[in-house]
C-alpha cells in the first residue's frame, strides 16, 4: 500500500464534484451579489439632493422598524427559551411515562409545519371563538379578547420555537453518561444540586447557539406578523419590505429595509459561526434514559412537572388538534372542489418537489465537492451556501425583482422564481444536513473505493447514496416542506391567477371564512407531512429496493 | 435530463395562461370584491361584452390601493388597459405617475354627484359616504359623533384598514384628519385600544366583523342595504355621527400602454352607461356615479348633514406626512 496515499489524491483530483460544485458556489455567490448590487443600485441616495431629503426623512423609520424588529426577537428567543428548558427538565424527569421516541417525532409537526397553518391552529385554540374562550365563556360568560398584536405574534414564536429548543435540550441531556446519574443517586443530591452539577453542564453550551438560531426565526418571520400583528405598530423589516415594495411602490426603501436587514442577519450568522452551532443540527437519534432519582416520587415535584407537561401540552399539541378537528368539516368536500384550490394545490406540489429536489442535489453536489477540496479553501463553499441564511427570501426577492422589472415580466415568471428562492433558502439547510455525513463517508470510504477503482457516478450509485440515502431524503423532505410553508415570495410574486395554497388559505383566513380556512390548513399540513414522509421514507426504501439493504 | 426537460416543460404550462382566444381581450385591473362572484364584476362583464366584441377580464387584487403599486411595479411590462377602483384621494398621486392616458369623453351632464366633478383622465364610477356599522341587535350604546366613539370605553372592538393598503383606510386618516386637524395624532391614539385589527383590504375587516370578532367595521353608510336585500334583515346599521361623514368617489382610469386602447376608451365611456351604472347599488353597495334608479333598500340609509372631502392635490402633499403620523400614533 506504499502508493495508496498517492492514488487517492490523484482519485479527488479527477473528481467532477469539484467543479461542478465550483460552478454551484460561483452560481450562488453571483446570484446573491447581483440581488445586492440591484438593492445597493436603488436604495443609495442619488445625486440630485431631492432623493437624498426623502431617504432622510425615512431613516428614522427604518430604525424604528429595526428595532422593534430587534426587540420582538429578542423577547420571542428569551420565552422560548424560559418555556423550553424547565418543559424539557420535566419531560425529561418523567421519561418512563412520556417516550421521548414519540416526542421526537412529533416535533417534526411543529418543525415542517407551515406558519399559514400554525396561525390557523393557533386562533382556534386562543381565538375569540377559540376551544380556550369557549371554555371560560361556559365558567364566567364571558370569553377571550382578541389576541391580535405583540401577545400573538411571541405566542406563535414560542410556538414554533420552544419545542425546537425543547429537542436539543432532550438530546443535550441523553448525552450525560448513566454514571452521573448513578453518582447522583447514591449521594443523594437534591434537585437544585443536580441541576447545576449535572444537567446545567450539559445544557449551557447549547443556549447561546439556540437563542440566536431562534433569534434569526423571528427576526426573519413574516407570515405570523402579518396575520397575527394587528396593525402598524407590531411590524418587521420583511413586512415592511413588502409593504414599501407592493403598497408603496418605494424602491429606495425596499432596497434600504432590505440592506438593513441583509446586514443584521449576515451579523447573527457569523455569531453563529463563532459559536460553532453545528452540534445543533445533529440531534441524538435515541436518546439514553435517565436514572431514577430518589426525589422523582415527591408529589410536589411531580406534581410540578406535570404542570409543566400539561402546560406545554396546551401550546404546542393543542393547536395541533385544533387543526386536525376544525379541518374536518362539511367544508372540507366543498373545498377539494374549488378551481382555485386546485391550480394552488399544482402549484404547490410541483414547486416544492422540484424545489426540494434541486435543492438537495445542489446541496450533494457541493457537500461532495467540499470534500474531495483537498485544499485550504473549503469554507468558500460553506460561505457560498450559508449566504442564503442571511439572505432572506424577500430580500432575495425583492433584489431580483427590482434586476428583472423592466426586463421581463416579473408576474408571468413568478412560478421561475419562486422555485429559484424557495431552492435557494432551503439550500443552507439541505447542506448542512448532508454535508457532515458525506464528510465521514469520504473519511471511512476514500481508500477503499480508490483501491477499487471506483469512482464519479459509479461511486454514487454503488457506495455513497446507499449510505447517504437517510440524510438525501431528509434534506429533500424539509427542503419540500419549507417550500410548501413559504409565503414571503408569494407575496411579493402572487396574483390571482399564481397562487400557491399558504396564499390561498391567508386570503381565505383575511376573509374570516374560518371553516375554509380550517379544512384548507388541514389539507395543507396534510400534503406537507405526505411529502416530507415520502421523501424521507422513500428515499431508504428506493435504497431497500435498489440494494436490499435494510436497516 | 429527462427531469429537466419535464419540469421546464410542467413551469411552461404554469406560466402561460390556459386558453389562448382569438377575441381581443380587456384586462381590468380591480379590487377583490368588486371582480368577486357577487360583486359587480361578473354583470359588468356580461353585459360589455354584449356590446364589445371582446373578451373582459378582471384582474382582481387584494386591496384597493394595492391595484396602483401594481401597475407601477410591472411598469412597461404591464398587461392592464384600465384600473378601477381608485378613489379621489388618489387621483393626483396616480396622475403623476404619468402612467395614465386622457380618456378623451364628456362627463358633463352624465354624472349624480353631490360635488362638481371634472377631470381628464379619470372617470367616476360611483360614490359614498364612509362609516362604522355595527349590529343593532348586539351593540347597545351607539356612539352618535366620532368624539363619542374616541370616548367610549375601550372595550368597544372595532376594525379599520389599512390606509396605505386600501381606500377606506385612507378615508377614516383623512376623515379624522379633517375633524381633528393637528390633534389627529390625539385622537388616534385614544382609538388606538379600540382597534382589534388593521387590515390590508375592505373585504377582510368586514368578513371579521360579520364572524363577530369586533363590534364596528369601518366601511359605507350604504352597506346596510346589503344586508337588507341579501339577507332580509335591518340588524346592520350605520352610525351617523355629528362631525360629518367623510365621501369617496371611486373613480377608473385607463392606462397609456393599454394594450387594446380602442376597447379601453370604449369601457370608460361604458362606466357611465346603464349597462354598468344599474348593477353598482345592488351589487358594490355604493351610490352610482350616473343616472341609475336606487332600489328600496337605499331609502332607510343614514344621509350625513355634512360631506367632508379633502382635494385631490391636498391629498397629494400630505398624504406620506399623514400616514406617517398615524403609524406613529398607533405604534406608541
Amino acid at each position: 500500500m506504499a502508493d495508496g496515499p498517492h492514488q487517492i489524491a490523484d482519485y479527488k483530483s479527477h473528481g467532477a464534484y469539484v467543479p461542478l460544485g465550483m460552478l454551484g458556489a460561483v452560481g450562488l455567490i453571483m446570484i446573491a451579489l447581483a440581488a445586492l448590487s440591484a438593492l445597493l443600485g436603488a436604495g443609495a441616495p442619488r445625486s440630485d439632493g431631492l432623493t437624498e431629503g426623502v431617504l432622510a426623512g425615512n431613516l428614522h423609520r427604518v430604525w424604528r422598524v429595526a428595532g422593534f424588529t430587534f426587540w420582538q426577537a429578542s423577547l420571542s428567543a428569551f420565552l422560548s427559551l424560559l418555556v423550553a428548558l424547565p418543559v424539557a427538565m420535566a419531560l425529561w424527569r418523567r421519561t418512563s411515562a412520556w417516550r421521548l421516541k414519540h416526542l421526537n417525532s412529533f416535533s417534526f409537526f411543529t418543525i415542517v409545519m407551515p406558519t399559514t397553518v400554525a396561525v390557523s391552529g393557533l386562533l382556534g385554540v386562543w381565538g375569540q371563538n377559540g376551544a380556550v374562550s369557549f371554555l371560560l365563556r361556559a365558567i364566567r360568560g364571558d370569553g377571550l379578547s382578541p389576541i391580535y398584536g405583540l401577545g400573538a405574534v411571541l405566542l406563535a414564536h414560542v410556538f414554533f420555537n420552544a419545542p425546537l429548543m425543547l429537542r436539543v435540550f432532550i438530546s443535550g441531556l441523553s448525552s450525560i453518561p448513566a454514571a452521573q446519574w448513578r453518582l447522583a443517586a447514591q449521594w443523594g443530591l437534591s434537585d437544585w444540586q443536580r441541576f447545576r452539577l449535572i444537567e446545567w453542564p450539559a445544557l449551557k453550551n447549547l443556549i447561546p447557539g439556540l437563542v440566536t438560531i431562534v433569534f434569526l426565526l423571528c427576526f426573519t418571520s413574516f407570515s405570523l406578523i402579518l396575520m397575527l400583528g394587528g396593525g402598524p405598530a407590531v411590524t418587521t423589516l420583511e413586512v415592511s419590505i413588502y409593504t414599501a415594495l407592493r403598497f408603496d411602490f418605494d424602491l429606495p426603501m425596499a432596497a434600504l429595509l432590505s440592506l438593513v436587514q441583509l446586514t443584521i442577519c449576515a451579523a447573527v450568522v457569523a455569531i453563529l459561526a463563532l459559536l460553532d452551532a453545528d452540534g445543533l443540527v445533529t440531534i441524538a437519534p435515541s436518546p439514553g434514559r435517565r436514572l431514577r432519582q430518589p426525589g422523582d416520587a415527591l408529589i410536589w415535584t411531580a406534581l410540578l412537572d406535570a404542570a409543566l407537561i400539561a402546560g406545554f401540552l396546551l401550546l404546542a399539541v393543542a393547536p395541533l388538534c385544533s387543526i386536525i378537528l376544525e379541518g374536518i368539516s362539511e367544508s372540507l368536500p366543498n373545498v377539494i372542489t374549488w378551481p382555485a384550490f386546485h391550480r394552488a394545490l399544482i402549484a404547490s406540489f410541483i414547486v416544492a418537489v422540484v424545489s426540494a429536489l434541486l435543492a438537495t442535489t445542489l446541496a450533494t453536489v457541493m457537500a461532495a465537492a467540499r470534500v474531495r477540496f483537498n485544499r485550504t479553501g473549503r469554507w468558500v463553499f460553506d460561505i457560498a451556501v450559508s449566504l442564503y441564511l442571511a439572505v432572506s427570501a424577500i430580500v432575495l426577492g425583492t433584489g431580483l425583482f427590482i434586476l428583472l422589472r423592466g426586463v421581463v415580466d416579473v408576474f408571468g415568471i413568478a412560478p421561475l422564481l419562486l422555485l429559484l428562492a424557495n431552492m435557494l433558502v432551503a439550500l443552507p439547510f439541505a447542506y448542512r444536513v448532508i454535508q457532515g455525513k458525506m464528510e465521514m463517508l469520504a473519511r471511512s470510504q476514500d481508500r477503499l473505493c480508490a483501491s477499487l477503482d471506483l469512482r464519479g457516478w459509479r461511486r454514487f450509485r454503488l457506495v455513497t447514496f446507499p449510505a447517504l440515502a437517510p440524510e438525501l431524503g431528509f434534506a429533500a423532505g424539509l427542503s419540500a416542506a419549507l417550500s410548501l410553508g413559504d409565503m414571503t415570495v408569494i407575496a411579493l410574486f402572487g396574483s390571482q391567477q399564481f397562487q400557491t395554497l399558504p396564499w390561498l388559505l391567508y386570503q381565505t383566513m383575511a376573509r374570516y371564512r374560518a371553516e375554509d380556512a380550517a379544512a384548507l390548513a388541514l389539507l395543507l399540513f396534510a400534503l406537507t407531512l405526505l411529502l416530507f414522509g415520502v421523501f424521507l421514507k422513500g428515499a431508504t426504501l428506493l435504497r431497500g429496493r435498489l440494494y436490499h439493504v435494510t436497516d | 435530463m429527462n427531469i429537466k426537460s419535464l419540469c421546464l416543460t410542467l413551469m411552461m404550462v404554469l406560466c402561460v395562461p390556459a386558453n389562448a382566444v382569438a377575441k381581443p381581450i380587456l384586462t381590468v385591473y380591480t379590487y377583490d370584491s368588486f371582480a368577486s362572484e357577487w360583486g359587480p364584476g361578473p354583470k359588468i362583464e356580461r353585459a360589455f361584452e354584449e356590446i364589445c366584441a371582446c373578451d373582459l377580464q378582471f384582474i382582481s387584487l387584494d386591496s384597493s390601493i394595492g391595484i396602483l403599486g401594481r401597475v407601477q411595479l410591472e411598469g412597461v411590462t404591464s398587461k392592464a388597459d384600465i384600473v378601477l377602483g381608485l378613489d379621489t384621494n388618489l387621483m393626483a398621486t396616480a396622475r403623476q405617475t404619468g402612467l395614465f392616458a386622457t380618456h378623451g369623453i364628456s362627463l358633463s351632464g352624465r354624472t349624480v354627484l353631490p360635488t362638481a366633478f371634472e377631470d381628464d383622465v379619470f372617470v367616476p364610477f360611483d360614490w359614498g359616504h364612509f362609516a362604522f356599522v355595527y349590529d343593532s341587535t348586539k351593540l347597545a350604546s351607539v356612539p352618535t359623533s366620532l368624539a363619542e366613539l374616541l370616548a367610549a370605553p375601550d372595550d368597544l372592538r372595532i376594525v379599520i384598514q389599512d390606509p396605505r393598503t386600501a381606500t377606506p383606510g385612507l378615508g377614516l386618516l383623512l376623515w379624522i384628519k379633517s375633524v381633528y386637524g393637528n390633534n389627529a395624532p390625539k385622537a388616534w391614539a385614544a382609538l388606538a385600544p379600540k382597534i382589534v385589527t388593521v387590515t390590508k383590504g375592505w373585504w377582510d375587516s368586514y368578513s371579521m366583523f360579520l364572524e363577530g370578532e369586533a363590534d364596528m367595521v369601518l366601511s359605507y353608510s350604504t352597506s346596510p342595504a346589503y344586508h337588507i336585500v341579501a339577507d332580509g334583515t335591518d340588524q346592520y346599521k350605520a352610525a351617523s355621527f355629528a362631525e360629518g361623514h367623510y365621501m369617496q368617489i371611486e373613480v377608473a382610469a385607463m392606462l397609456k400602454r393599454a394594450p387594446e386602447p380602442e376597447l379601453a376608451r370604449n369601457f370608460m365611456n361604458f362606466i357611465l352607461e346603464d349597462g354598468f351604472q344599474a348593477v353598482i347599488p345592488t351589487t358594490n353597495w355604493m351610490y352610482p356615479a350616473g343616472k341609475a334608479a336606487l332600489p328600496d333598500a337605499f331609502d332607510g340609509l343614514i344621509v350625513p348633514t355634512k360631506s367632508l372631502l379633502f382635494t385631490p392635490d391636498e391629498v397629494a402633499a400630505n398624504k406620506a406626512d399623514w400616514v406617517d403620523e398615524w403609524q406613529m400614533a398607533l405604534t406608541r
